[in-house]
Formats: C-alpha cells, structure tokens, sequence
C-alpha cells in the first residue's frame, strides 16, 4: 500500500546536491550525444552503465534517467538543424522542423521541440507517479505461476519487435534466452556453458552483452564506413529577429491541445511494452495534421506539427517506466538498459519492487522531475552550443568511444574476459543487424532469460504435476490469454497487413 | 532471397551444433531438479533450429550483406582484440593511446589538434577519472 513516510523519504533522498548535479550532468551528456547523429541515447547509456557501479543505485539509476531523457531532447536538434535525426525518435521532427530551419528559424524550431519535449516528458512522469504504485499493489498479489505467465506475455509482445519476419524474430528470441542460460542453473546450481572459464560461472556478463551488441557494433559499423573526415554540416544564421528566436507564451498556448494529444498518445503506447517512441510520434502527427483547421500548412515549418512529435516521443520515456517498475517488463532498448543497471546494482525489478525498494523508487521519481526541469534549463542554455557539436568529427567521437566501452566494461566486470564477450557479441550484433535478424529481441530476451527460467521451474514445483490445478490461478490463464492475443496483435497481424501491402503493390506494378 | 537461405542454413547450423554436441558435453545431469539444466537450453536451441528451417524454406525479411564493409568491420574488430592484448602485456596508458591512433590514422584523421585529444587527453582523462579518483585499477 502507499506508506507517505517512505515515499517522502525517497524523495528526500534524491534531493541532494549530490544527485541534482549526477542528473544534471547526465541530462548534458544525453542532449551531447542526441545532438550527434547516429550515435543517440542508448549508446550513451549503454557507455555510462559500468561507470555507474561504483555509484549507490538510486544516483546511478538517476544519472542514467538523466541521460535518456537529455538524449531524447538532444536528438531533435539535428532533426531541424540539418533534417538527420540524431535519434530514431526524432525522425518525425524532421517533417515541420527542417523547413522551418530553411525559412530562416532554426532557434525558434529548437525552442519549440526543447518546451514540447518537456511538456510531453513532464505529462507521462505525472502519469507514472499516479498510476504505477496501483498497479504494483496488483502485482504484489501475484505467485509464481502468474510471473512465469507474465514472462510469456512479455515475450509475446516482444514479438511486436521482431520485424519483417517471424521467423527471424523467434530466432533471436530463442538465442537470446540461450544465452542466458550460460551460467549456474538456478534451481541445482549447476555449471552449464562454461568452457572453462571460470568467469562465465555467474553467467555472460549483462554489461559486455549491452555495450557489444548496442554501442560496439555500431561503433565499429562507424569506424568501418569512414574515409575521411567530417565538415561542418549547419552554420546557425548570426543576424536572426527576436522574434524569430524565440517561442512566445501565445505560440506555446496556442500548441496546447496538440502537445496533450500528443501526450497522451505517447504515454499510451508507451506503456505498452514494444512498441517505440517513434510510432508514438507518427502518430501524434497524423492526428496532429487530420484535426488542423490548416493541413495544408503541415510539413511547410508548422510549429504545431514540432509540437505534436516532440511531445508524443518525450512522454513514451515516462511511460515505459510504468511496466518496468510494476512488472519488471522492459518497454523498450532504453527500459531495457534501465533494467541492467537495476540489476548490476543487486535490485530486481518487478512486483516486489515497490514493496522492498520503495524508497528508492520515490527517489527515483524525485529524480525525474529534476531531470525534466535541469532538461529544461540546460536546453534553454545549451541549444546554440549543441548546434555546434554537430561539427565535433566522427574520427574523434568513436575512436573515444571505443576506448571507453573497453574501460567501462574492464571496470564492471573486473578483467578483460568481460571485454572479449562484449566484443564478441558485437560482431555477433552486426551479423545479426545485416541479415536482417533484430538484436532488440535478442537483448530482451538475454534480459529476461534468467528470471524466466527460475520462474519455470518454481511454477513446475508449484503444479506439481498436476497441471490441472493451473485453473485455479485466474489471473495466470488472463495473461495466457494476454499472450496469445498479442502475440496476434503486435505480430502476426502487422505481418499480415505487409505482405497485403506488398502483395498489392506487385499487382500494381505488375 | 538467398542471403536469407543462408542466414536460415546458418541457423540451423548452429542448432543442431547446440542440441548435438554443445548441450549434452556442457550440462550436466540432475536428477532432483524439477527442470533439469539442459531442458530450457534445448527448448530454446529447438526453437532456433526449427526458425532457422522455416528460414530456410520459406526465405523472409529483409537481409543486406556486404563483404567490403563487413570485412573492414571484422579488421576493427581484429584491431580491437589486438588492442586488448597490448592492455594486457604493456598496460593501458601505452597500448589505449596506440590503439586510438591507429583507429584514428585508418579512418583518415589528419588535423594535429583532433589527434591530440583522441590520442592524449582522452585517455588520460580516462586513466586519471579511473585509477586515481574511482582508485579502479586499469590493465
């Protein structure tokens, strides 16, 4: 139940000094690297994950909250500026953001994506605080059979994830929850996969499979495109009208009903795990321009159109905490990361979160709002700066980012055996990457693997071969039957509707 | 159409590599487990095997797969593997800046200033956040 004294606790905790400057410098870093194209966000975080080991969880966590949600404002910025998203969340921007850059307005452009971001992000945290602590109550009731349920509906919604092929997409499911089986097996403790190498006893490092197959791989697909060096890709305009500068308060009101629309599309979607923050903002759009007394401006430098984007893809990262901290379900990559850090920190998310972490759940809500306004205000300060950083060259960006997931890693897994696997798994990413199988899964599958596995085998003890008795868990056959509708939903049906589509397009063409 | 066959053959590979030999030579057996350790690995290797199949006869998605760049992307990687190797035997505060020069000579970086904040400073920021004020030592 909601106990006061450790909610005020918790955000008592997160309100220091101490942490404010963590989320702070994690917000820097994650608007920095947003800013650059191709790197993004989760590189970030999957990089600052090690260097948060030596932190307590509720900074570590924080710095790293700091660092996606810096990363999704930063990634609007080369959206407008030079119309490359500098993540996949911002591809939306592009639309009405660059053309409003070519009439001459980049600073009113980016001032609109930083207020809509914020108000979006800000919407979907006021969401996760009122609604989360209800659902975990609901979670606490449930038993083993009811978790090993909820794994196999997490893992069917994963299957929203998987792509343009089924196949391929179970494939890396499968192989990612191999993986997680090297290691002792949790019921006999027994070593399976070792090879000898008495490291992998505690199974594959979580941080060598993060950083290699989310940060190396593509640092080393870079490093490999490369010849040659980068020039300045935008010069801001030094002669603009004040105007032109700046957002007005009416400008922003007027924006009002679209970036709550937006909002609330982006908090829906993203509460529902595997579906990411760039549908949400595709579709914030779409809406956006149907319900416009003017369509026809959309697409030609209409704030309204950098407002709906902006605000639907910030208020996803919000609500993908919603799953994660009642249920242990990671929405997305970023969630996913989230989730690595909680348990390289010792802390299993999932029902009994709020139960035994409760503090620190309320801190990390106090650290929210702080990362929203140091977002804010860092933004406000930092967009003419980040502009420029879109100038830093590749050559330096990625050869240092290549030597810190090797010191990261070295760190968390305390050898160089740690960095081997991460290297491993990165060309393993790439193969997977170039023929089409999605790394997305496999990671969340690898994720969740060991607490799959363990709540398998507590279920097998708890039915005792007797599988009838599974009717008298309700809640178990609801999420069973969760499982197989959205397996349909986010899978098949999408399937489906493509090859219609392709199918339509050859006998057109034809 | 064939890259696919060829991901799914490679698949299948690997699960029967998996459910064959690498299964029942690295588990072991326990008779007391309600889920013995080597159900869930076959389970998943199955699983792989039976995709892999179903990629194999019935190719799907999409699939690119260049040599030039894949093998400049497996020369990093052997760069990368050799930099480690280098960490081991002489240490990080020699082999780290070598191994950045290299990277960033390869890839056509010429400008003195870059060079020096990927070779120099980078690494020392590296070393001096790491072993003096974290007191983590590096290889």
């Amino acid at each position: 139940m909601f106990d006061l004294n450790v909610a005020l606790a918790g955000l008592s905790d997160a309100f220091t000094l101490y942490n404010l400057l963590l989320v702070w410098f994690g917000v820097v870093l994650g608007q920095f690297v947003g800013a650059m194209p191709g790197t993004g966000p989760v590189m970030a975080m999957a990089i600052a994950i090690p260097f948060t080991f030596t932190l307590n969880p509720l900074p570590a966590i924080a710095f790293l909250i700091g660092v996606n949600k810096g990363g999704l404002v930063g990634g609007a910025i080369p959206a407008v500026l030079i119309n490359t998203p500098g993540t996949p969340d911002a591809a939306a921007t592009t639309l009405d953001g660059y053309p409003l850059t070519k009439k001459g307005k980049p600073e009113k452009a980016t001032k609109m994506a930083l207020y809509s971001s914020i108000t979006g992000d800000a919407f979907s945290d006021v969401v996760l605080f009122t609604v989360s602590p209800l659902l975990a109550v609901v979670a606490l009731k449930m038993g083993p059979l009811e978790i090993f349920a909820l794994m196999v509906f997490a893992f069917s919604i994963i299957s929203g994830l998987v792509g343009d092929s089924m196949a391929k997409g179970i494939a890396s499911a499968a192989l990612g929850l191999f993986c997680a089986t090297v290691g002792l097996d949790p019921e006999a403790s027994t070593p399976r996969f070792i090879f000898g190498i008495f490291e992998l006893y505690d199974g594959l490092p979580l941080v060598s499979i993060a950083l290699g197959m989310l940060a190396v791989a593509e640092i080393l697909r870079r490093l490999s495109s490369m010849r040659g060096k980068i020039t300045a890709a935008v010069e801001l305009p030094r002669t603009q009208k004040k105007e032109d500068r700046r957002i007005s308060w009416a400008e922003y009101w007027s924006c009002r009903y679209t970036m709550l629309r937006g909002s609330a599309i982006g908090t829906i979607l993203g509460a529902i795990p595997g579906l990411d923050s760039s549908a949400a903002a595709f579709m914030s759009y779409a809406t956006a321009k149907q319900t416009s007394k003017d369509p026809d401006s959309f697409g030609k430098g209409n704030i309204h159109g950098i407002a709906a984007t902006e605000a639907a893809n910030s208020s996803v990262s919000g609500a993908n905490l919603i799953p994660l901290l009642t249920l242990g379900l990671p929405g997305n990559i970023a969630a996913a990361l989230i989730i690595s850090a909680f348990m390289i920190h010792g802390i299993q998310p999932g029902p009994l979160l709020f139960h035994e972490q409760g503090q620190l759940i309320y801190g990390l809500f106090g650290a929210l709002m702080m990362a929203n306004i140091l977002n804010l205000i860092t933004g406000q300060f930092g967009l003419r700066l980040w502009a420029k950083v879109i100038k830093a060259p590749e050559s330096f960006i990625f050869s240092t980012a290549l030597l810190l997931c090797i010191v990261g890693v070295y760190m968390a897994t305390g050898g160089l055996t740690g960095v081997v696997i991460m290297f491993i798994f990165a060309i393993i990413s790439y193969l997977m990457t170039a023929f089409g199988y999605s790394v997305i899964v496999f990671v969340i599958g690898f994720f969740l693997g060991e607490r799959f596995e363990l709540s398998l085998t507590q279920s097998l003890s708890v039915l005792d071969g007797n599988y009838a008795l599974i009717l008298d868990h309700p809640v178990a056959l609801g999420l069973f039957a969760l499982a197989i509708a959205s397996a349909y939903w986010f899978g098949f049906r999408p399937m489906k509707k493509s090859k219609g589509k392709q199918q339509t397009a050859e006998e057109t063409t034809s | 159409m064939i890259l696919n066959r060829i991901s799914g053959l490679v698949v299948v590979a690997l699960g029967l590599l998996l459910i064959l030999y690498i299964i029942p030579n690295h588990t072991e057996i326990d008779e007391f487990s309600t889920l013995a350790p080597s159900t869930l690995p076959y389970i998943t290797a199955s699983i792989a095997l039976i995709m892999g199949l179903v990629q194999l006869i019935f190719p799907s998605g999409k699939a690119e797969f260049n040599p030039g760049p894949a093998l400049r992307v497996g020369f990093y990687f052997l760069l990368s593997l050799a930099g480690l190797y280098m960490m081991n035997l002489i240490g990080f505060r020699i082999a780290a800046p070598l191994l950045i020069l290299i990277v960033m000579i390869l890839i056509g970086e010429r400008r003195p200033l870059w060079l020096i904040s990927g070779i120099i400073v980078m690494p020392l920021v590296m070393w001096y956040a790491v072993e003096v004020l974290l007191n983590w030592p590096l290889p």
